[in-house]
């Protein structure tokens, strides 16, 4: 079967744009879905100033009404939310708990105001995705989550890619929420609509 | 329980307050209605400012799905052009030279026209033509029909940009009897790009449209939307 590698980042609204149209890949194509969690963007060298961060805010809340998806009151992830997500997707993937622990994270950020740094809504979202509190406060002291994480940050940059979300079937990328029409032509064009 | 320490207020509002604030007052759209009701009555047009340069593909989709939009409506677009554009130090820069190439040949391909060029191109090569097109403007002439045929010919012909002889001509076409400029006009091209950052972009294709920018190439009908919203557009 096909592979899709998702890259994603907690700190992207863009990530959080794409989350739910990209999880549903797999209902409606012959493809495998793999998460890709990267660093986000301020931590990899990337400039970004107050107008671009202004910039991607105010798009991605339009785009959010365009697609019907809640979007606002927001608390940026950047710093410990970040790398405890990070951690805990590491953990999300072993129970077969990605997807949902991905978008109840993401929903959290961008459409709750939560922050994930802190206990209690972490344990909101762990508990909405099926995840054990017990277990994720260990896999806060494990390091293989952010361990997969630089794999995937350099295997982004490997690629000729730097932002997120990106997505990789085969020889073929795209980067962008509204890029995954191309996405999905290209999955149809490789004949793998169910 | 393992929370780290709790943020200042100051950090949480930089982190929650600020952006979700910054999120409501886009969301306002009555001060821009008022503002474009007001103006219509005083027989004014909407107004699209677009800052965008001959070496980025993407201008290549902005500009003509900017004018097909705004045809025979009360727009008025206004072109800056540029002859660098970006972030400094940015480490991606080459990449996302690549991968504008491919992806505006992608946003092409949705509308069924096609992308002949398959490389980017140097600011250096194409700066000419931002130039030519600043002083056509200059000179009282529309500057969008030369823009949109030279962006036309440069990326999806696959025009040579070295042959100025070809782009003279188109010029001719435009302008009949117009002069080419005859000294450097960098420095107005530069000051385009100041006003760029001053006013809160930094890249092209950037339109700002009544109060909101965008980035054109991707963000078409987002922007007839917006114009939509204020009557602008039927």
């Amino acid at each position: 079967m096909s592979t899709v590698e998702f890259f994603y980042s907690f700190r992207s609204p863009y990530s959080y744009l794409a989350a739910p149209r990209i999880f549903a890949l797999p209902s409606d194509f012959r493809v495998r879905l793999e998460l890709r969690g990267v660093r986000p963007m301020v931590t990899r060298g990337q400039p970004v100033p107050p107008a671009k961060r202004l910039y991607i805010l105010r798009d991605a809340g339009r785009e959010a009404q365009r697609l019907g998806l809640p979007f606002g009151p927001v608390h940026d992830p950047l710093g410990e939310a970040v790398w405890r997500c990070l951690r805990l997707c590491e953990l999300a993937g072993r129970q077969d708990r990605i997807a949902a622990f991905v978008l109840a994270a993401g929903h959290a950020i961008w459409a709750e105001g939560a922050d994930l740094a802190r206990d209690r809504p972490m344990r909101k979202v762990c508990e909405q995705a099926g995840l054990a509190w017990q277990d994720c406060l260990r896999a806060f002291d494990d390091p293989r989550g952010l361990e997969a994480m630089e794999r995937n940050t350099e295997q982004l940059g490997e690629l000729g890619l730097w932002g997120v979300p990106s997505y990789r079937i085969g020889r073929h990328c795209f980067w962008g929420q509204d890029r995954i029409v191309d996405l999905v032509r290209c999955l149809e064009e490789a004949g793998l609509r169910i | 329980m393992r929370s780290p320490p709790t943020d200042s207020l100051w950090q949480r509002f930089q982190k929650r307050g600020l952006p979700s604030l910054l999120l409501w007052l886009d969301r306002q759209a009555m001060p821009s209605k008022v503002s474009a009701l007001l103006r219509r009555l005083a027989g004014g047009r909407a107004r699209i400012d677009l800052y965008f340069a001959f070496d980025d593909p993407y201008a290549a989709v902005a500009l003509p799905g900017l004018i097909e939009m705004i045809r025979d409506r009360p727009v008025r677009l206004n072109l800056y052009p540029l002859a660098r554009r970006g972030l400094a130090m940015d480490p991606a820069a080459a990449q996302r030279r690549v991968h504008a190439v491919r992806d505006s040949a992608a946003l092409l391909r949705r509308q069924g026209q096609s992308l002949r060029r398959v490389s980017p191109l140097a600011a250096a090569e194409v700066c000419y033509l931002a130039e030519w097109t600043l002083y056509a403007q200059l000179q009282g002439q529309d500057p969008v029909a030369f823009a949109d045929r030279a962006l036309r010919r440069l990326w999806r012909d696959a025009a040579d940009p070295a042959d100025h002889v070809a782009f003279r001509r188109l010029y001719a076409e435009c302008y009949p009897g117009l002069p080419l400029p005859d000294h450097c006009l960098r420095d107005r091209l530069d000051a385009h790009h100041r006003a760029l950052q001053q006013r809160g972009h930094w890249d092209s294709p950037a339109a700002w449209v009544e109060g909101r920018w965008y980035f054109a190439h991707e963000r078409l009908p987002a922007i007839t939307d917006w114009l939509r919203r204020l009557a602008w557009l039927p």
